[in-house]
């Protein structure tokens, strides 16, 4: 009984969250064809240790905090730290029809790229914040650091892009 | 207001997470500081930059459907590697306990066993080796607040010149291993001269448009003026990053 209410309650969250935590993984890996697999790990890796789930952080924190883990060691074992030359991308962007919408769509694209130029620790924070609309507490509390260390990491990322941003227009 | 740390203040205030005590702070500072004010619209534009980047991400309609058939399955047995590594620890000191008992050929039980019943190994082969002495970690004083006078002036920014000076002129400071120097070049390049005092820092860069020079990598600076001199004319700026 009490494992068929278990198994419920998991299936539920899976419904719930499922888009998020795919989301998540994308913006934080930028590879949609590995994010299947890996949003799959993670609900996996959540289903095994779901009995110990004692609920002392939220289940979102707690979901995130697995995905985070799965994102890290994707990115060991993928030795993701090749950059990617903003300039290419730029430079195509700007040299075609110059309407609204291509200029619109080839500053989303820089701002994406210099984002992934940034340092993987300061992703993180980027993305928590703005992306999945985490407050610095969340954010703290998921990536295990103090209140402090979010803000300052969130100034120097964002210090950071608007260089990169200006230095680029 | 001289507060260092004014631009993470100025971040929370966008951000909405600072105290009304703070909040006060940071309003009163604005309206008296031009250069704060520029701070706070650039970051403002660069945090709408950000929030617009966000793309429309199709998640494929078959994926809940099979995460919950995947793990309706029996759960995964879990290797509790804890208890392998506790084991493995045991099992390794059990067997040094066992050789040094062997070996010790004063022990009046040893010389009946090698009597009774040959042991076949050789002492100076099988002699397990001791675990190797670690180098002594050097520890730097973290207590010890780096004053970085000259890049605090200009709000974290150092405007790329011939030189950057680094000062650190409080008795006993040296730098602390938490600070990162980012070099934002214009184009991407392999290889940039970076000198501090003259002495030639290693960096890695792979093809990309910034450099990040952990702390890690340089050397431990006292306190004093250093120069920091870089030889690559496409540098667009130069940003010093510590810590918070």
């Amino acid at each position: 009984m009490w494992k068929k209410k278990q198994r419920k309650r998991f299936e539920e969250i899976v419904k719930e969250y499922t888009p998020r935590i795919f989301r998540m993984i994308y913006n934080m890996t930028g590879d949609y064809e590995n994010t299947s697999d890996l949003t799959q790990d993670v609900f996996m890796n959540a289903w095994n240790a779901f009995d110990h789930f004692r609920g002392d952080s939220s289940i979102y924190t707690w979901l995130y905090r697995i995905a985070l883990n799965r994102v890290f060691q994707y990115r060991k074992r993928a030795a993701r730290y090749k950059t990617i030359p903003i300039d290419d991308i730029f430079l195509s962007n700007t040299n075609s029809n110059p309407e609204k919408g291509v200029i619109e769509r080839a500053d989303k694209e820089l701002v994406k790229r210099l984002i992934q130029n940034l340092p993987e620790k300061h992703q993180d924070v980027l993305i928590l914040r703005y992306y999945e609309g985490k407050d610095y507490s969340t954010i703290a509390d998921i990536l295990n650091i103090p209140i402090g260390t979010v803000r300052s990491r969130l100034h120097r990322s964002v210090s950071t892009l608007t260089n990169l941003y200006r230095g680029k227009k | 207001m001289k507060d260092k740390h004014i631009g993470e203040l100025i971040q929370g205030y966008i951000d909405g997470e600072l105290s009304r005590k703070q909040e006060k702070k940071v309003r009163e500072h604005l309206r008296e500081c031009a250069e704060c004010r520029r701070m706070l619209q650039e970051k403002k534009g660069t945090v709408k930059l950000i929030k617009n980047s966000i793309e429309e991400i199709n998640v494929p309609v078959d994926l809940i459907g099979t995460i919950i058939s995947q793990t309706s399955q029996k759960r995964v047995a879990r290797v509790e590697w804890r208890y392998i590594a506790i084991g493995t620890a045991a099992l390794f000191i059990l067997t040094l306990v066992v050789f040094n008992f062997i070996k010790d050929s004063s022990h009046p039980i040893s010389k009946d066993m090698e009597k009774q019943a040959p042991i076949e190994y050789t002492r100076d082969s099988e002699e397990p080796i001791p675990p190797k002495k670690q180098p002594e970690k050097v520890t730097r004083d973290k207590k010890i607040e780096v004053v970085k006078e000259d890049i605090d002036k200009k709000k974290e920014y150092v405007s790329f010149f011939e030189e950057t000076r680094l000062v650190f002129p409080e008795e006993g400071s040296v730098v602390g291993d938490d600070f990162e120097i980012v070099i934002i070049l214009r184009e991407p390049t392999k290889k940039i001269d970076l000198k501090i005092d003259g002495e030639n820092i290693k960096i890695h860069s792979s093809d990309s448009n910034i450099l990040y020079i952990h702390s890690d990598s340089l050397p431990l600076l006292e306190k004093g003026i250093h120069y920091l001199s870089l030889g690559d004319p496409q540098i667009q700026s130069i940003l010093f990053y510590k810590e918070g």
